[in-house]
């Protein structure tokens, strides 16, 4: 189906290769995951098999790229979008029109799709992603998931025999993720479509994949099936992707000689796997052992913080310092009220994220907090000052935002200069500070933010504001996109500012790092806090979870089956 | 302003060719009046208007926003002109007439009366009718009627994208929420800059997401929909020309 010899692309205004030398060879009807940290190349080779390198993305090309045995260079634009359909990574430009139906009539009108048939395939294109109801809805009303579900929707009434997909989980909640998975896998069994996604979730990825491609830093290092890459020794740190967990688990396991099986993939292989050690008692303790010692492991937090993991009504005796006080909020947004009850308050130092399926509301909750958004009822206080009779601009002296798209933040010439305006603002003058930041994050300060990748801009404006040392910080969703590398480094440094009685509230999806370094969750949904307590409780806590479309980290899921019934 | 409202009002069902004719029509009409009450009639139409099409809350936003600028605009007027009987004087020289006073106010209702008709309109159309109708009944290519309407939904994007850059800026300690008009703009101008770059970043992408869609391919029949003149446009195109008439008449 898709054959990829030799290829090497180098952009334009680029020196270093984007790809090189990749050989590939996908079957028809194949369901391939392609992973790698940020700017390994993964979307430049989905741009290569759907022409848009070199048709509108100029740069050297080296080798071929061929579909049913045809270059792509040679094939008529007409054949080749309408043979390879791909869905972008930012969905916001993607979607073109104002309705969903006129959406997905979009594609269809302009590949002259015999006028007769359309109706049927809208029927079917809505069928298949499961949102029939969304026919006639605006689609800037819609959540994050919907949207996605439009675009793949618009995509599949086109019948593509290549379905490319740049990151379509991206910014959605665990389960919206998997029933995106769940709707590729099912396409790819019943129209044996073949699909190429994009994924830095190597855990998500694995469970529904057949085969799985890894590029580090444009070359492709592994191409094969997922359990065998979770046995190899390819994936290490460097590479920037997370391992699963239940895979190291099962390494270890096997080292020890008490299992014997094949490398877990999916959770229900979890299960099978752990249902095995189960049945002697020697081996379940010894599995809980090795458990606790690889949360020690990736818990990283000192011992003063972890103290406090889980307990937050002792330490409100001990340090009983609040630094955000949220009493009886409410909250009314045209599809999105916030009921007059959310109260919560975050003391110094603690690590506090905010969880909730999209949609929810948590960035209207974390845009009260600051000021920026003033609710109807209840009252806001950050540092005892309450936040309508306070100006923003005021309480950014001790608040730190850092915004889903660090684009709308910055906007100075260089990224000193940018790390440099907002010390001025407050009236600092440190170029010490300035420097070290630049260091500790890895920046190149003399760069122009905006020809920077957009992982590093979101550095940039992490940086720009943690150089100011607020004493509270609030972030949304700092990490999407970032692979885990990147990830890990800017909790670190968060980590060490905690030492200094830095506190902080995010919102995330990734249960993996709220499981590493986050003291006490906040579920909101329904326009409630319907959780406020510590990480494990809530990671057993079936119900909430499922309420709030979340799941679990894989450390703490392990060992509720290994001590549970 | 300007963001689709969906709904299946009268003003949804007319043609979109109707509705720019409507538009069109309504705005002439102003100009051609040369009588103050006439063309407040052609606002409270708008208002009409807006009250059948299901979007009268916003409707309202764009007439108050309007009168904001007309205010100005007003002031600025009313003083310079100084032909006719004086009506009110203050010192320097400074004086209001009626001639001025008339003019003025026909000016800035002009204006609003103007400005009205197009918002009403697109405000209860989809940019994809309003690209397949100029290309299915007034033939215009469709590379062109798709950048029209394309970039006629790109303004409240556009605004929407301003204001959270706005806002990430206040959270960061720049004072957006100062009461000081003069200040607020000088805080603005270095942020044009990433507002033009995002801009043109998500253009980008809407260019890709096009291209590969078969944009190029599309030709003058690919439209599923039909844009047919139903009884229901005529008799909106003729209540129309009796506005104008009348405006030109009276």
């Amino acid at each position: 189906m898709i054959d990829i010899n030799n290829f090497t692309f180098c952009y334009a205004d680029d020196n270093k290769n984007a790809l090189s030398e990749i050989n590939l060879h996908v079957p028809e009807g194949s369901f391939i995951g392609l992973s790698g940290a940020q700017g390994s190349g993964k979307t430049s080779l989905l741009n290569a098999l759907n022409g848009m390198i070199p048709r509108h993305i100029e740069g050297d090309y080296y080798g071929r790229v061929a579909i049913e045995g045809k270059d792509v260079l040679d094939m008529p634009p007409e054949e080749l979008f309408l043979k390879v359909g791909t869905v972008l990574q930012d969905i916001e430009s993607q979607l073109i029109a104002a309705v969903v139906e006129d959406e997905i009539l979009f594609g269809l009108e302009n590949f002259g799709i015999d006028k007769s048939e359309i109706e049927g395939r809208i029927v079917e294109a809505l069928k298949e992603t499961g949102i029939e109801d969304l026919r006639y809805r605006r689609i800037r009303d819609l959540s994050g998931g919907q949207k996605r579900k439009v675009a793949i929707a618009s995509i599949i009434a086109l019948r593509p025999k290549i379905l490319l997909l740049d990151e379509p989980t991206g910014e959605l909640d665990p389960r919206s993720s998997e029933f995106i998975m769940q709707t590729l896998k099912e396409l790819n069994r019943k129209f044996s479509m073949t699909i190429i996604v994009t994924e830095k979730k190597l855990a998500l990825l694995c469970e529904y994949v057949s085969e799985i491609a890894i590029l580090d830093k444009g070359n492709l290092t592994y191409f094969g099936k997922p359990k065998e890459l979770l046995a190899s020794e390819i994936l290490s740190e460097e590479i920037g992707l997370r391992i699963p967990k239940a895979a190291v688990l099962a390494k270890k396991l096997k080292e020890h000689g008490s299992y014997q099986g094949e490398i877990p993939v999916s959770l229900d292989d979890s299960l099978v796997m752990l249902g095995r050690i189960k049945e002697k008692e020697f081996e379940r303790k010894n599995t809980i052992e090795i458990l606790k010692r690889m949360e020690r492991n990736c818990k990283k937090a000192d011992e003063n913080l972890s103290s406090r993991r889980g307990a937050p009504s002792v330490t409100a005796n001990i340090a009983a310092h609040t630094v955000l006080e949220l009493t009886n909020i409410g909250f009314s947004f045209p599809n999105l009220p916030i009921a007059g009850n959310v109260s919560f308050e975050i003391n110094e130092g603690e690590f506090v994220v905010l969880l909730g399926e999209n949609g929810a509301g948590k960035s209207t909750l974390l845009r009260l907090c600051n000021g920026l958004l003033k609710p109807t009822s209840g009252r806001v206080q950050a540092f005892g000052m309450d936040t309508t009779k306070t100006k923003t601009s005021t309480l950014a002296q001790d608040i730190g935002f850092l915004f889903q798209n660090p684009d709308r933040q910055l906007c100075q010439k260089t990224v000193k200069e940018e790390i440099t305006f907002g010390l001025t603002l407050k009236g600092i003058k440190d170029e010490v500070r300035v420097e070290q930041i630049i260091r500790e994050f890895g920046l190149n300060g003399e760069k122009d933010p905006f020809t920077l990748s957009r992982s590093e801009r979101q550095l940039v404006a992490l940086a720009s504001i943690l150089v100011c040392e607020p004493k509270l910080l609030l972030l949304d969703e700092p990490t999407v996109g970032l692979d885990d590398k990147t990830a890990k480094n800017i909790m670190e440094t968060i980590q060490k500012l905690r030492e200094q009685g830095l506190s902080v509230l995010m919102i995330t999806h990734d249960m993996e790092l709220v499981y590493e370094y986050a003291d006490r969750a906040l579920v909101l949904t329904d326009g409630e806090i319907v959780y406020d307590g510590g990480i494990e409780a809530l990671m057993t806590n079936k119900e909430i979870m499922e309420r709030a479309s979340l799941l679990p980290a894989q450390i703490p899921a392990l060992k509720a089956v290994l001590e549970g019934e | 302003m300007n963001d689709y409202s969906s709904g299946n009002s009268v003003l949804h069902k007319l043609n979109p060719i109707t509705k720019l004719i409507i538009a069109f029509v309504l705005c002439a009409a102003c100009f051609v009046t040369g009588k103050v009450y006439i063309v407040a009639g052609i606002i409270a139409l708008n208002l009409i208007l807006g009250l059948l099409s299901g979007t009268f809350t916003q409707t309202i936003k764009i007439l108050l926003s309007l009168c904001k600028l007309s205010v100005i605009l007003f002031l600025v007027q009313i003083f310079f002109i100084r032909d006719g009987a004086v009506l009110v004087s203050f010192p320097l020289n400074i004086y209001i007439t009626d001639k001025g006073l008339e003019f003025s106010l026909l000016f800035v209702l002009r204006l609003i009366a103007a400005a009205l008709p197009l918002a009403v309109m697109l405000s209860v159309t989809k940019e994809t009718d309003l690209a397949n109708s100029l290309v299915s009944c007034l033939h215009i290519p469709y590379k062109y009627a798709f950048s029209l309407a394309t970039s006629i939904r790109f303004i409240p994007t556009f605004m929407e994208e301003m204001n959270e850059i706005k806002e990430a800026q206040t959270a960061r300690g720049v004072e957006f929420d100062t009461k000081n008009f003069f200040k607020k703009i000088k805080l603005l101008l270095p942020l044009c800059l990433p507002l033009l770059l995002s801009s043109v970043r998500k253009i980008e992408g809407t260019t890709m997401s096009a291209t590969l869609r078969g944009f190029s391919m599309r030709g003058e029949n690919s439209g599923y929909k039909e844009y047919p003149f139903a009884a229901l446009d005529y008799g909106a195109v003729i209540v129309c020309m009796v506005v104008i008439a009348g405006g030109i008449m009276v």
